[in-house]
């Protein structure tokens, strides 16, 4: 199948190597998200919007594609260099729809030479032959939600495939031609030992993915974990325990010469950071497409209904899909800025950070850099501002000192 | 007006045993209001006084009665009904010669019924028992006819029986009040005394004096003096108290009514002073005038630093109505500027408290409350301290005397053990029991004032199942080994946390204080070390640990917004929470004296 990248006039990496050659894989350009909501079964940890049925399934490409057309019409063009397929679960889409679908992006929005198109994809719904499709559609990254590798946190996690499965998805997206690789895990599950973690992050790394994203466990309000724990059904950890388990992954990642990039972020080498999402902490662009899909574009931020039927009718209606939109002023995007570049390995970029706010940051925040300077909680170098392992851990607190 | 057809009478009773409701009905009654004009109770007019059932300040209204062609004026003194104002109380029952004393059927005698009553007797108010409530099914009219006999000694037929509720008896009580309380002595030809039993202030006319002349007459325009400040001025304008106020040309011997001077303040129209002219001065004032000092002192600081002018205001103003208010600002390390004030008790202060945040819309921080005490240096000063951050090194201090208070508590019986532990807790000496009936006993204990001020009420409510009623008065001082326990954060005095207690309970005190701060403190960046200290003894330690993980694990693009939101609320908690030096300290820790369990370990 030809890839739908040659339709725009850009070209992708003729060797079908889709890495990217920028070291580090970080650009200012900006991004696009495509939210697809559907999902086999609805883990019990998981607030994104999704649903288990097949509701509204029929529209929803084509009022996808109408959102982006119409959006492509308001707002600046690119040139955009990501696409993200976030979920739910990207990897159900039919070969036809995603192809559909890039079309679309590829037609209302202008390439970049160097796309990096990511694809959520969850093990249980892959096979050799789906993976194919992907990669000659021109999808060149893919995010696999394994979580674990061990077959009894996966059971309480809901998800509906085993250690092996994930085992041969990876092996299959190799086959397949994907030279960029993540896989996300999860920790600090009540009842998972250092020990059992360990092993997952082992096994992680023996597959050779190009990237890992590690998170610790949250019990999001909404999810039925979350139910699970008010009624004392779910015991979270304690601070303490959490605290470990944090502090081993960050160290294991940098002993094994990993990239520390993100709070819950790795990178075997620099330019295997996930471009789209380091968007994110520079508070660059992105449009955003499908049910509870968020946009930032010229300081409005703005974020679609969580209902794949409402949004289907209002689009397909002519209607806008936002259901709720704000405008980020200079000071919330300081702070906004602040608090989101902290998360990264390089922290804030003081340089860029005079070009876009006019002022320079360590003059106007000298005591709160000092604060944790004092506590060896972050570093001052001429060009960045960035956190230790030890401020990174307590981040949430540190920028609650912190005042535009 | 002939004296011999004037009643100055009050009510005497217990919470919620009915005197504002019977107060109404007297009032119908006599057809000083009609049922129309009647919003529940008229003689509480402060919401407060409403919400809390209970009189705050005094109040007075004149009634006229017309019986077998005769005209009698009857002038009801309404007094406060909490012990914290009972120099108020004794001020309202010396403006009279009668007293109800009114006991709810179903309630029986309580504590503070007696020590009313006590002061009643004391003043020679003639008494005239009212059984209240007698309509209620669980009314037990019997047992209290005896209650009360056994208190006053009356016959059992002077005992009346009515239910203000329903209007039962109100003719009879009138008639009673008419029959048995005397006329006014005193004689209009005498140079002018008049008492000042109340004051109060009003935005447009001052301070209004509510008085009651026992000699001579008071006529508008006259020059007046007041005798404890001396200071002179014009009877500008005064008058008769009905539901509003009547002006009228004079006032005479007998006569209770109200005087509107160029007085501003009601600390210049003081409760208990006597009022005479000032060319024509009588030879000294009545009896029983007292300055008023505060038993009870504590630290009110704004939350926001910002409000400390607006606490000011508020308090000058509070002030103007509240002669007993006293406050001077202070600077406490940790909560900044504020003010020291001084409450004539417990309820005082929760009042002054509450009308700040209510009436005002002030967030206060109010400071553990502590007694007054004496304290003896070894140089033979001696010094009142009413801060704990003002107690002296203990090297200098000789001794140090606590105020003492007599109390009594009635209970029924069975709570008797449970009341002698409480005592034994609160460092009381017990006095001696007395049988009221079968069914109440009269218990009366020395109490430190500074037990009773913290979680005493509670306690005693708990521990007799609400049963037991509670009173007590000033009694005088005594040696006590009082030491002042310091918490530290890390290395640093809290000084609004300073306590002064006794010896015997520093160490479990400092121990508790300790833990239950540990419990209230946050986890910070850093380690936070809670010390208690004796001088330079530290005595408990306590550690909260340092904040090792606080990072959300996922921020992607739909979450910045939310993300940022719970970032600003987690800000807005940390601002209002007291800054001391690097250590951020919620607003309960400085109340965490009396928040502590005492029953935990």
């Amino acid at each position: 199948m030809e890839s739908v990248l040659q339709k725009n006039t850009l070209q992708p990496d003729r060797h079908g190597n889709s890495l990217n050659r920028m070291s580090p894989n970080i650009s200012e350009k900006p991004g696009l998200y495509i939210h697809i909501p559907y999902c086999d079964t609805k883990c019990g940890y998981c607030d994104f919007y999704s649903i288990t049925s097949e509701a509204g399934r029929a529209d929803f490409i084509s009022a996808v594609t109408r959102e982006m057309r119409e959006t492509a019409d308001k707002q600046a063009a690119g040139p955009f260099d990501t696409i993200y397929f976030g979920g739910g679960t990207p990897s159900l889409l039919t070969e036809f729809e995603l192809e559909a679908l890039l079309r679309a992006a590829a037609e209302y929005f202008e390439f970049a030479p160097d796309m990096e198109i990511t694809l959520e994809a969850n093990p249980g719904t892959l096979s050799l032959q789906k993976l194919h499709s992907f990669k000659s559609l021109g999808i060149n990254r893919l995010s696999m939600g394994v979580q674990s590798f061990n077959d009894d946190l996966l059971r309480f996690l809901g998800r509906i495939h085993d250690s092996h499965q994930a085992i041969r998805s990876v092996e299959e997206a190799r086959q397949a031609g994907f030279d960029n690789l993540s896989i996300d895990l999860i920790f600090s599950i009540p009842g998972q030992t250092p020990q059992v973690w360990r092993q997952s992050l082992e096994q992680a790394v023996a597959l050779k993915t190009e990237h890992i994203s590690a998170y610790s466990l949250i019990f999001e309000q909404g999810t039925p974990f979350f139910r699970q724990m008010t009624t004392g059904q779910i015991t979270p950890n304690e601070d303490e325990l959490e605290s470990y388990f944090f502090t081993e992954t960050r160290r294991f990642f940098s002993n094994g010469g990993w990239l520390s990039y993100e709070v819950s972020n790795f990178a075997r080498a620099p330019e295997f950071i996930s471009r789209h999402n380091f968007k994110y902490w520079q508070l660059n662009g992105y449009l955003g497409f499908g049910p509870s899909a968020h946009s930032f574009w010229n300081n409005t931020r703005w974020g679609n209904v969580r209902s794949v039927t409402g949004y289907n009718q209002k689009i397909l209606s002519g209607k806008s899909a936002r259901q709720f939109s704000e405008t980020i002023d200079l000071p919330t995007a300081v702070f906004e800025l602040v608090f989101l570049s902290l998360r990264t390995w390089r922290g804030l970029n003081l340089v860029e950070f005079r070009q876009r706010f006019g002022y320079d940051f360590r003059l106007r925040h000298r005591e709160f850099i000092n604060r944790l300077l004092e506590r060896s909680l972050a570093v001052l170098t001429p060009e960045h501002f960035y956190l230790t392992e030890e401020g990174l851990a307590i981040s949430d607190s540190i920028i609650t000192d912190f005042t535009v | 007006m002939y004296k011999e057809h004037i009643r100055n009478f009050c009510i005497i009773a217990h919470i919620d045993h009915g005197k504002s409701t019977l107060a109404d009905r007297l009032l119908e009654f006599t057809h000083t209001i009609s049922e129309r004009d009647q919003k529940a109770q008229i003689l509480d007019s402060m919401d407060l006084e409403r919400e809390r059932g209970i009189t705050i300040k005094s109040h007075a209204i004149r009634m006229d009665y017309y019986n077998n062609n005769e005209h009698y004026i009857l002038n009801l003194i309404d007094t406060p009904g909490h012990v914290d104002f009972s120099y108020e109380v004794s001020r309202s029952l010396a403006a009279c010669e009668g007293a109800l004393l009114v006991v709810d059927a179903a309630q029986g005698v309580e504590a503070q019924t007696i020590s009313n009553l006590y002061l009643a007797i004391e003043a020679n108010l003639t008494i005239i028992p009212v059984i209240n409530k007698v309509d209620l099914p669980s009314a037990q009219v019997e047992t209290v006819r005896h209650q009360i006999i056994e208190l006053i000694g009356c016959d059992e037929s002077e005992i009346l029986l009515a239910s203000a509720k329903s209007g039962l008896g109100i003719e009879a009580i009138v008639d009673a009040v008419i029959r048995h309380i005397p006329p006014p002595r005193g004689e209009a030809s005498e140079p002018l005394q008049a008492l000042i039993f109340d004051s109060v202030f009003d935005s447009y006319r001052g301070a209004i004096a509510l008085i009651r002349v026992f000699n001579g007459v008071l006529r508008k325009m006259d020059q007046i003096r007041f005798f404890s400040t001396g200071q002179v001025f014009l009877a500008d304008e005064i008058g008769i108290l009905r539901l509003t106020r009547e002006p009228v040309n004079e006032l005479r011997a007998g006569e209770v009514g109200y005087l509107i001077s160029g007085a501003k303040n009601v600390k210049d129209t003081k409760v208990g002073d006597t009022v005479t002219l000032h060319r024509r001065p009588a030879t000294g004032p009545l009896a029983g005038y007292k300055v008023v000092k505060p038993m009870v002192y504590s630290g009110i600081y704004p939350v926001i630093s910002e409000d400390f002018e607006e606490l000011r205001d508020a308090l000058d103003k509070l002030a103007l109505n509240d002669s007993a208010l006293v406050y001077e600002p202070e600077s406490s390390k940790a909560l900044g500027f504020g003010f020291r004030c001084g409450f004539l008790g417990l309820l005082h202060m929760e009042i002054v408290q509450e009308r700040l945040e209510r009436e005002y819309d002030l967030t206060i921080i109010n400071t553990v409350p502590n007694v007054v005490y004496q304290v003896h240096l070894t140089n033979g000063k001696v010094l009142e301290i009413s801060n704990p951050s003002d107690m002296p090194n203990p090297g200098t201090i000789e001794f140090i005397e606590e105020p003492v208070i007599s109390a009594q508590i009635i209970t029924p019986p069975e709570f008797i053990g449970n009341i002698m532990k409480l005592g034994q807790e609160k460092r009381a000496e017990f006095k001696n029991t007395t049988y009221l009936d079968v069914t109440r006993v009269d218990m009366h204990f020395h109490f430190p004032l500074a037990e009773v001020i913290f979680d005493f009420y509670d306690k005693l409510k708990s521990q007799t199942r609400g049963y037991a009623s509670f009173d007590y008065e000033l009694i005088g001082y005594q040696d006590s080994r009082m030491v002042k326990l310091d918490i530290l954060i890390n290395g640093e005095a809290l000084d609004a946390l300073s306590t002064i207690v006794h010896v015997d309970k520093a160490y479990d005190m400092g121990r508790r204080l300790g833990s239950h701060l540990k419990e209230l403190i946050p986890k910070q960046m850093f380690e936070v070390i809670i010390q208690a200290a004796i001088g330079s003894k530290i005595i408990a330690r306590e550690t909260v640990k340092a904040l090792r993980k606080n990072v959300l694990a996922k921020c992607y693009g739909g979450d910045i917004t939310r993300k940022r939101k719970l970032l600003e609320k987690q800000k807005e908690g940390k601002k209002r929470m007291k800054q001391v030096g690097r250590v951020e300290i919620p607003q309960e820790a400085f109340l965490a004296v009396l928040s502590m369990d005492s029953d935990s370990n």
